[in-house]
C-alpha cells in the first residue's frame, strides 16, 4: 500500500459507507427529509415562543437559530458521518467488534467510519442551511460558525465515546447510553441563561451541553477569547479522557464468539 | 363480547411484557425528567421576565402540570409504523392476517397494553418532579380523573390516526417517513410544547380546527382546570374518532386487497 493508499484510506471507507446507503435512494433522500423537517419544527416551537415572549435574558430569535444551526451540524457530523459513535455500547455488548480488530487498520477510526447514520445527515445539510440563509454569512461570521462547529462537534465525540464506551465495564450500558445522549443533545438545545445554579454547574462539567448552549453568543455575536480557549481546553481534555476510557475499555473486551464478515 | 376478551388478554399480556423489564421502563423516565427541567428552566425564566403570575391563563406549576400531562401522552405514545412495516417486510403479516382477531383490532389492543401502563409511569414521575420543584403539587384528583377519562378517546384517535397512517406500508412497505410528519405535526399543532392559548391567534384557529390538538392539549388542559369543556371536548374527540375510524377501516381494506393482489 503506497502512502498515498494509506492517506485516502479514511476518506475512501467514510465515501464506501455513504455509497452503501445511498443505494437505497429513496429511502435514504426520506430519512435526510425527515429530519430536516424535524429540525425545522423546533425552529417553529421557537418562533412561536418569540413572538410571544421576544426577549429572553438577552436572546433573541436568531441566537436561538444560531444555537440550532451549530448543534445540528455537530450532531450531524459526529452521530451522522461516524455512524457507529452512538452504537459502540451494542456493538461492544454483541462483541462485535471482533471483526475491527482483526484487522491491520486502527480499530476506533475504523469502526466509526464504517458506517453513516443517514437520517443524522439531514441535520449536516440543516445547520449550515439555518446559518446561509438566516444568519447573515459574512467571511468573518463564516469562519467563527466553523470554529464553533469544530469545538461543539470535538464536545459531542468526547462525550459519547465516553459514555459508549462505558459499556467495557458495565455490561449492558446501551440504554443508559442513548439516554444521557440524548439528554445531552436535549440540553445543548437551548438558551443558557435560562439554566441557573447547581444545573448550570452541571452543564459546564458531567453533561457539558453548557459549552455549546454559550457559543452563539460567545462566539458568534460576541467573540470572547477566554470562552473559546476554555472550551478548546476542555475539548481537548474530554478527548484525551474519551481516548483513555476506550483504550483501558478494549483491554477487557471479550470476545463475543459472533462470526461476521466485512465485504 | 368474545372480541373484547381476545383483546383484553392480548393487551394485558403487551402490558406485562413491558413491565418484565422494570428497570429498562424506569430508565426510559430519564429523557422525561430532561424534558421537564428543560421546560421547567424556560418557563420558570419566562414568567420572570415577564413579571406574570399566569400566561395563557396558567400559573407556573399549572404550566409544569400541563406538559407533564403532553409529554406523557407522547412519550407513552405507540408506534405502529416500525412494526407493521416489519410485519410487511418479513411476511410475517401472511401469519398476523390469520389470528383469530381483527388485525387492526389487535394492533389497538398491543397499543393499549404498552402505552397506558407507560403513561401512568410517566405522569407519576413527571407529578413528582414537579412537586418537588414547585413546593406544591398543582394537581388536584379531580384534575387526575379528567385527564385519564379525556386520554382514553385521546389515545383512540392517536391509534387511529397513526395505525391508518403505518397501514400505508402495505403499498410503501414502509411509512416511517409519513408517520414522522405526522408526529411532528402533532408536537406543534397538538399543543405537545407549548399550550394553544400562547399561539398566534391564526395558527391558534388553524390548530382548533385540527383533531391533533384533541390527542393532546385537550386531555392535559384538563389536569390545570378539570372538566372545563368536558362536554364539548368529549363530543369532539367522539366525532373525529368517526371520521378517522372511517379512514382506517377504508386503508385497511384496500391494503388487504393490494396485499391479495400481489399474492402476500
Amino acid at each position: 500500500m503506497s502512502r498515498a493508499d494509506r492517506l485516502l484510506f479514511w476518506p475512501r471507507l467514510l465515501f464506501g459507507a455513504l455509497r452503501a446507503q445511498a443505494a437505497y435512494r429513496g429511502a435514504f433522500w426520506l430519512s435526510i427529509g425527515a429530519m430536516v423537517l424535524n429540525d425545522g419544527v423546533w425552529l417553529v416551537f421557537w418562533w412561536l415562543y418569540f413572538s410571544r415572549f421576544p426577549v429572553v435574558h438577552g436572546w433573541h430569535l436568531t441566537d436561538v437559530a444560531a444555537l440550532w444551526a451549530i448543534g445540528a451540524t455537530a450532531i450531524g457530523l459526529t452521530h451522522g458521518l461516524l455512524g457507529n459513535l452512538p452504537r459502540l455500547a451494542q456493538l461492544i455488548m454483541q462483541g462485535e467488534l471482533d471483526v475491527y480488530l482483526s484487522l491491520p487498520k486502527s480499530a476506533l477510526p475504523h469502526l466509526l467510519l464504517s458506517r453513516v447514520h443517514v437520517a443524522n445527515l439531514g441535520d449536516v445539510l440543516f445547520g449550515p442551511a439555518v446559518f446561509l440563509l438566516l444568519l447573515h454569512p459574512t467571511l468573518v461570521r463564516t469562519a467563527l460558525f466553523l470554529l464553533a462547529v469544530v469545538l461543539a462537534a470535538a464536545i459531542f465525540f468526547g462525550f459519547t465515546l465516553v459514555l459508549q464506551s462505558l459499556a467495557f465495564f458495565l455490561g449492558r450500558a446501551d440504554l443508559l447510553a442513548e439516554q444521557v445522549s440524548i439528554s445531552m443533545i436535549t440540553f445543548s438545545t437551548y438558551p443558557s441563561p435560562i439554566f441557573q445554579g447547581a444545573l448550570r454547574l452541571l452543564l459546564f462539567t458531567l453533561l457539558p451541553a453548557g459549552f455549546i448552549d454559550v457559543m452563539p453568543v460567545s462566539v458568534l455575536r460576541a467573540p470572547d477569547p477566554s470562552f473559546i480557549a476554555e472550551a478548546a481546553g476542555f475539548a481537548v481534555l474530554l478527548n484525551l479522557v474519551a481516548l483513555f476510557t476506550w483504550r483501558t475499555g478494549l483491554r477487557r473486551y471479550e470476545s463475543g464468539n459472533l462470526f461476521q464478515a466485512r465485504m | 363480547m368474545k372480541e373484547l376478551r381476545k383483546l383484553a388478554a392480548v393487551a394485558l399480556a403487551y402490558a406485562r411484557s413491558v413491565w418484565a423489564y422494570p428497570g429498562a421502563e424506569v430508565l426510559r423516565t430519564i429523557f422525561l425528567l430532561v424534558i421537564l427541567v428543560v421546560f421547567l428552566s424556560l418557563w420558570r425564566t419566562t414568567y420572570g421576565a415577564m413579571h406574570a403570575a399566569r400566561l395563557g391563563g396558567l400559573s407556573l406549576a399549572q404550566m409544569l402540570e400541563y406538559l407533564v400531562g403532553t409529554e406523557a401522552i407522547i412519550l407513552s405514545a405507540p408506534r405502529f409504523a416500525e412494526r407493521i412495516g416489519d410485519d410487511v417486510r418479513t411476511g410475517g403479516l401472511a401469519v398476523q392476517l390469520t389470528r383469530p382477531v381483527s388485525y387492526p383490532l389487535f394492533q389497538f389492543a398491543v397499543a393499549a397494553g404498552e402505552s397506558w401502563p407507560r403513561l401512568l409511569l410517566n405522569l407519576a414521575v413527571g407529578s413528582a418532579l414537579v412537586a418537588l420543584v414547585t413546593g406544591t403539587l398543582p394537581v388536584s384528583a379531580a384534575g387526575v380523573a379528567a385527564y385519564l377519562l379525556a386520554y382514553l378517546p385521546a389515545f383512540l384517535l392517536y391509534a387511529a390516526l397513526f395505525l391508518a397512517l403505518a397501514l400505508t406500508s402495505f403499498w410503501l412497505e414502509d411509512a416511517w417517513a409519513i408517520t414522522f410528519v405526522a408526529s411532528r405535526m402533532v408536537m406543534i399543532l397538538g399543543g405537545l410544547l407549548v399550550p394553544l392559548a400562547l399561539f398566534p391567534p391564526v395558527l391558534s384557529r388553524i390548530a382548533r380546527i385540527l383533531p391533533l390538538q384533541l390527542m393532546v392539549y385537550g386531555p392535559a388542559r384538563q389536569l390545570a382546570r378539570p372538566f372545563a369543556g368536558f362536554p364539548s371536548l368529549l363530543l369532539d374527540q367522539a366525532i373525529w374518532l368517526l371520521i378517522l375510524g372511517g379512514l382506517l377501516w377504508l386503508i385497511y381494506r384496500k391494503g388487504v386487497q393490494a396485499l391479495h393482489v400481489q399474492g402476500g
